[in-house]
């Protein structure tokens, strides 16, 4: 019985400790969210999307190995932006417009960044403990980074090898929502490619891409005069949880590694017989028992 | 007197209630009576409460004479019986002669008139039966026919018996005799008694369908009892510990009450 931790055993010792619990909760929370209210630094978040264009594309249809390129070009441009050039840049602009100044590598640790699947579009997030300075930043962003991506990647002729069969599954992946137009095609590619493949040949696709410029600004950043960070909500959740099961954690090894019973809960979490009574001790230092009803006896209280 | 004397003198001290009792003590002995009341759900006739534990050194032989004697406090006719033949307690707790005949010799028909047997005490309304000198075969003698007629004979006579067994977790004569007493008030001593003992005892009773009426949780420290403690330290209450006069005020209002609707519904019947 007392070896074993039933469902029973747990629920009863909650049923005895969950006002304790909710008390160990309430006082956590309330302090938690006192602190972040007021003692973490509060941060703004201004955004700009930046969208991959590319000019006279050889490849008029999109496949993996397109977007898979436009992928590979966003990490390419998010590492020019995040480059001590373009920090320099931006660092230079602060100075002299707002009167800031601010080190690359302050501006750097500001600055994050996300690329969109399947899509050629990269989003550039600056962090900052003031919304204005938030917004500044991502507007010298959109400002100097379409420039100077251009300039230091150069844009030319690029190749990519491709196989018949990675072009016939794109194409079997397109036919799933667009059946009609793509499944034929899938079929015909996929049987050439099945040819093709018992002699071990690829085929290799080249195009030139003469980019005007290889980046443009998608969306504007607005100055947001909400902070993203801390939530407060969000805070007081996962601190209220986590309250909650360390506190029954802790009555539950408190309750498992006492030995003896002390108390009414002890004794509830043991058994769902009633309490008929609970006798507290009686300190005989202040009982001042009449000669008749207070005995004393030699070998102890044995019972 | 030293630290070690005053632990002994503690441990020592058999504490019966009285009028100089603290509050907080007499409180808690009449809310358990009250609550004991409760428990016998409208049974007919004398109830015969027998009291044990999981093991030695609970308190259940001096919290059951305190139970009696709250109970004959409230004018009840009640006769408690020390049927703990191998370790007897009543006789020291009530100060009397260590040489007493008492269940032992009646059991075994070494006398066989029980009123010479069965003592009046100092309290108005308790009456004892001491355990006697411990006999070879207490066991035998507790489960004998003699000890289930006589327990017949003195419902007729008493308001209330209470049975004073030894710990169920040491001997069986305790559950031997479950279908012959109302039920068991289960003693647990707060600090000393083992969770462990205590769940083992409380599931061999469960499951010799030994009626269990609760437990009483004795000699709890006053700083982990709060109303006790907050109520045995109360300048206010603490006045009442040496008066009569507003003893068990709340508990006899249960009372009252109790005895009222018993009163009613025996007008009903």
């Amino acid at each position: 019985m007392e070896n074993t931790i039933t469902f029973e055993h747990l629920w009863q010792l909650f049923k005895n400790t969950w006002w304790k619990i909710l008390i160990v909760v309430l006082v956590v929370v309330i302090a938690a969210g006192a602190v972040t209210q007021f003692l973490v630094p509060r941060k703004y978040a201004s955004t700009t999307d930046f969208f991959i264009v590319n000019v006279n594309q050889t490849i008029d249809y999109a496949t993996s190995s397109t977007l898979g390129a436009d992928q590979l070009l966003a990490q390419n441009y998010i590492e020019v932006i995040k480059s001590d050039e373009m920090l320099s840049m931006i660092a230079e602009k602060l100075k002299t417009n707002d009167q800031i100044e601010m080190s690359n590598k302050e501006i750097r640790s500001m600055i994050s960044s996300t690329t969109t699947n399947n899509a050629s579009i990269f989003s550039i997030t600056v962090t900052a403990n003031h919304p204005t300075l938030a917004y500044k930043v991502a507007c010298y962003i959109t400002e100097l980074a379409p420039g100077l991506v251009t300039e230091i990647t150069k844009p030319g002729e690029i190749s990519a090898t491709v196989s018949w069969a990675t072009i016939a599954s794109t194409i079997a992946k397109k036919a799933d929502s667009n059946p009609a137009m793509y499944s034929e095609v899938a079929l015909a590619v996929q049987d050439a490619a099945d040819k093709l493949a018992e002699n071990g040949e690829t085929l290799t696709v080249k195009g030139t891409q003469n980019r005007l410029e290889c980046i443009q600004v998608l969306r504007e950043p607005v100055e947001n005069p909400n902070h993203i960070s801390p939530s407060l909500i969000k805070v007081c959740v996962i601190v209220a949880l986590a309250a909650a099961i360390l506190a029954y954690a802790f009555f539950f090894l408190r309750n498992l590694l006492s030995y003896e019973i002390r108390t009414e809960n002890d004794v509830k979490a043991l058994t769902d017989l009633p309490i008929l009574g609970v006798i507290p001790r009686w300190d005989l230092s202040s009982h001042k028992a009449s000669n008749v009803y207070e005995h004393s006896y030699k070998g102890g209280d044995k019972q | 007197m030293s630290k070690k004397d005053k632990l002994y003198h503690r441990e020592t001290t058999t504490r019966l209630l009285d009028e100089t009792s603290p509050f907080a003590i007499r409180e808690a002995f009449n809310h358990l009576r009250t609550n004991l009341m409760y428990t016998l759900n409208n049974e007919e006739g004398c109830p015969i409460f027998a009291v044990t534990s999981a093991g030695e050194a609970s308190g259940k032989s001096t919290l059951m004479a305190n139970i009696a004697i709250s109970y004959a406090a409230a004018s009840k006719k009640v006769l408690l019986i020390d049927a703990d033949m191998r370790a007897p307690m009543q006789i020291n707790i009530f100060h009397a002669d260590k040489s007493t005949w008492g269940l032992s010799e009646l059991l075994s028909g070494i006398e066989k008139d029980e009123k010479k047997l069965i003592r009046a005490s100092e309290f108005e309304g308790l009456s004892i039966l001491y355990a006697g000198q411990t006999p070879p075969n207490p066991s035998e003698l507790i489960m004998s026919n003699a000890f289930e007629q006589y327990l017949k004979k003195w419902r007729l006579e008493y308001d209330a018996i209470f049975i004073d067994f030894p710990p169920v977790g040491i001997v069986t004569d305790t559950l031997a005799v479950h279908k012959l007493v109302t039920g068991y008030i289960f003693v647990i001593r707060s600090e000393r008694s083992e969770k462990r003992s205590v769940a083992l005892s409380l599931d061999t009773m469960k499951k010799l369908d030994a009626k269990i009426l609760g437990i009483v949780l004795n000699d709890v420290d006053s700083k982990i009892l709060g109303y006790g403690g907050r109520y045995a330290s109360s300048k206010r209450y603490s006045r009442y510990s040496t008066s009569n006069k507003y003893e068990s005020s709340y508990a006899n209002a249960y009372e009252h009450a109790y005895a009222k609707k018993q009163q009613e519904d025996k007008y009903d019947a």
